[in-house]
């Protein structure tokens, strides 16, 4: 048995050696068999294998930098970007439309049969709903819907609502500027993109690359010179006489003289641009741009002005006003309050047509056009405003006696209320006229700096006569009790059917304060009154509330910094019944 | 004995064994370091997007913050509380004449 057994282990020794080389050679080849797999898989293949991944998962993401803010003087918000979700769909990969739009109707406050019917479409991709609630989005994407995708977009919100509407516009849903301040400065906010590619694994989840990401170029914030405050301000009182006087429309800027800074631009009603997709497109208008009126008797002190420069009359010089009623040509002029003889500055106080007429007629029509042709009437302000119209200043032939009659007191031409505040700030500058700005002038800018139309002492005379105007002429209602104003009212009637219409008026006060050292040119301007229309009934008292408000905010006759020019931005300071004068006090 | 007689009947054996296990090592190491760079690349993934949420958070609490300071807000919660605008009369404007007395009484009368 033993011997056997020897026999066996022999022979069982002297074949192990052989299978274990067998097994290793196996394994080995195995191996090498797996290595040069390997080998051709990241070597021979990579570039074809690379080239498919690439194919089936890469994607390419844009990087979009936010649409930068646009601030107040004071750097307050007015138009901020933020990033919200959208809720989207694939139809195709919904079983149960039915029951997805059931189940998706209460996050998103539609009603189920609404989004059943986006959901049978049968497309690709649908929206179900853009710029959810965060609040929303969670709970859309806590019902862990297939089909049912949540993708990020950015969004315009304009934390003020509807305050500064028309001036600022509106971005639309793609981020870019389609009207207002918002197209005018669109490039500098949007700032420049970028594309990225990246990877996505099988879940669809975004793999970070190796190279980094592009460099984006952020959009530049935009600080304007308006006022929040003032323009919450004008906008209330707009609101508040519209109600009060059953007009159509009205308009309020606010500018400061030595620097052309649009403080406040307010337009009554307004719209809110974070629903612009709701609003009546007529409301988008900035009116105070685009749209243009006869100014009327406002236009009286640069007629009269152009005349005392030519040194064809004199402040103190008489002129006989007819008694109201004055024939030249075919046509009658009349005023609204008979008058005899008056001087050139009563002429303006009390507002006369006639007086101004043969003021004009002095001037003749050619020097009378190029004159208020200076001022900035028929051209643009320069303001780069989209859309901003240039007003219409026609040509007049010596002969026309009639037009150039009509020209000297506001007729036959037609101004947008900005040209026309812009143009009063020329006697609030000691003659020169500055370029209106809607950007916050930097602190270098230089007080004053324009084009020369009248010479000092011509201005400072039609300021103190419109400084009448305010303390015993047409314009009371726009008086302070303790800075003096200087002003012009205006009553136009409308050209309704080419006729002049009897019962449509437009209203208009445009006032300079203080008149030492001016630093606010305001013009309110109201459109079709119902009832009391003229423009000292109606636009001066309007005047009368913000330049008030205007004076304790701005620090005007202080000597002082006011408060919006100080930051950081405070409130508007609001006093107790209690520590008040009380109401009406004078 | 059996190592012996293996290297003694086949000299490349021992080699064969040694590269085998070496290849095996690299591949461990190669699957180790493949497998750390994917749950590196997932874990970075998760703190950009952890990044972007933050960011949008900031987003819209800047917007909340600017919707509560605007005066259409503040201003009826101060009539609210009793608050009123100065009217023009309410205003009294301090020439510079009026602000050096004051400044001269501050400082303990004109000298």
């Amino acid at each position: 048995m033993s011997a056997v057994r020897r026999t066996r282990r022999r022979r069982s020794a002297g074949l192990r050696p052989v299978r274990l080389t067998v097994v290793a050679c196996a394994g080995l080849l195995g191996f090498a068999a797996l290595l040069g797999r390997a080998v051709q898989l990241q070597t021979l293949d990579a570039e074809w294998l690379a080239t498919r991944a690439e194919r089936q998962g890469a994607t390419t993401l844009e990087l979009e930098p936010l649409r930068a803010e646009l601030r107040d003087r004071s750097g307050r918000p007015l138009a901020v970007s933020a990033s919200v979700e959208s809720v989207a769909a694939s139809p195709r990969l919904i079983a149960d439309r039915r029951a997805a739009a059931r189940a998706l109707a209460k996050p998103l406050r539609m009603p189920a049969k609404e989004l059943e019917r986006r959901l049978a479409q049968g497309a690709s991709f649908v929206w179900l709903q853009r710029w959810v609630t965060p609040a929303a989005a969670e709970r859309v994407r806590a019902l862990e819907l297939r089909g049912i995708h949540l993708h990020s977009e950015r969004r315009r919100f304009y934390p003020n609502g509807s305050l500064g509407g028309p001036l600022l516009g509106f971005a639309d849903r793609d981020g870019r500027g389609l009207s207002g301040v918002e197209l005018l400065f669109d490039r500098e906010l949007r700032g420049a993109g970028a594309e990225l590619r990246v990877n996505r694994d099988g879940g669809g989840r975004v793999l970070p690359t190796a190279t980094s990401a592009p460099e984006t170029r952020a959009g530049q914030p935009i600080t304007l010179a308006l006022d929040l405050e003032l323009q919450h301000f004008a906008e209330k009182a707009l609101a508040e006489s519209l109600r009060k006087t059953g007009a159509r429309h009205a308009t309020l800027v606010a500018l400061d003289p030595r620097t052309g800074e649009i403080l406040a631009l307010a337009e009554s009603p307004s719209f809110d641009p974070n629903r612009f997709w709701e609003g009546d497109s007529a409301a988008y208008r900035a009116r105070a741009f685009v749209d243009t009126f006869e100014p009327g008797s406002t236009f009286k002190p640069f007629s009269i002005a152009v005349a005392l420069e030519a040194g064809v009359t004199r402040p103190e010089e008489l002129f006989d006003c007819e008694g109201g009623r004055f024939r030249i040509g075919r046509r009658t002029i009349r005023d609204y309050h008979p008058h005899d003889l008056l001087t050139v500055s009563d002429i303006l106080r009390l507002s006369s047509n006639i007086g101004t007429a043969k003021i004009s007629e002095r001037l003749g029509a050619r020097r009378l056009v190029d004159g208020v042709r200076r001022f900035g009437f028929g051209r643009s302000t320069g303001s780069s405003f989209p859309g901003e119209v240039p007003g219409s200043l026609r040509e007049i032939r010596e002969k026309q006696a009639v037009e150039r009659a009509n020209l000297s007191f506001g007729q036959g031409i037609t101004v947008t209320p900005l040209q026309l505040v812009t143009a009063m700030a020329v006697f609030a500058n000691d003659g020169v006229r500055v370029t209106p700005r809607l950007t916050r002038a930097a602190a270098d800018t230089p007080a004053v700096a324009g084009e020369r139309v009248l010479s000092v002492r011509t201005a400072r005379i039609v300021l103190e006569m419109m400084r009448r105007v305010v303390e015993d002429g047409t314009g009371k209602a726009a008086a302070l009790p303790h800075v003096a104003v200087a002003g012009k009212t205006g009553t136009a009637q409308k050209v309704k059917d080419g006729v002049y219409s009897q019962r449509d008026y437009f209203a208009s006060f445009v006032g300079i304060v203080p008149v030492v050292n001016p630093r606010l040119v305001i013009g309110v301007f109201i459109d079709e009154p119902r009832g009391i229309h003229t423009g000292g009934m109606v636009a001066a008292p309007v005047f009368r509330e913000v330049a008030g408000y205007a004076v304790d905010r701005l620090g005007i006759g202080t000597g002082v910094p006011g408060r919006a020019a100080a930051a950081p931005a405070r409130p508007p300071r609001l006093e107790t019944r209690e520590s008040g004068a009380g109401e009406g006090a004078g | 004995m059996l190592n012996a007689r293996l290297r003694k009947r086949s000299p490349w054996f021992g080699a064969l064994v040694a590269l085998a296990l070496g290849a095996i090592a690299a591949s461990g190491v190669l699957v180790y370091v493949r497998t750390h760079l994917t749950s590196m690349r997932y874990e970075l993934g998760r703190r950009v997007s952890h990044e972007h949420a933050l960011s949008r958070e900031v987003e819209r609490l800047r917007v909340e913050a600017a919707a509560l300071a605007a005066p259409e807000r503040i201003e009826p919660r101060a009539l609210e509380l009793g608050l009123i605008y100065p009217a023009p009369e309410q205003v009294v404007t301090l020439s510079d004449s009026h602000l050096a007395a004051l400044h001269d009484v501050a400082a303990g009368g004109p000298r």
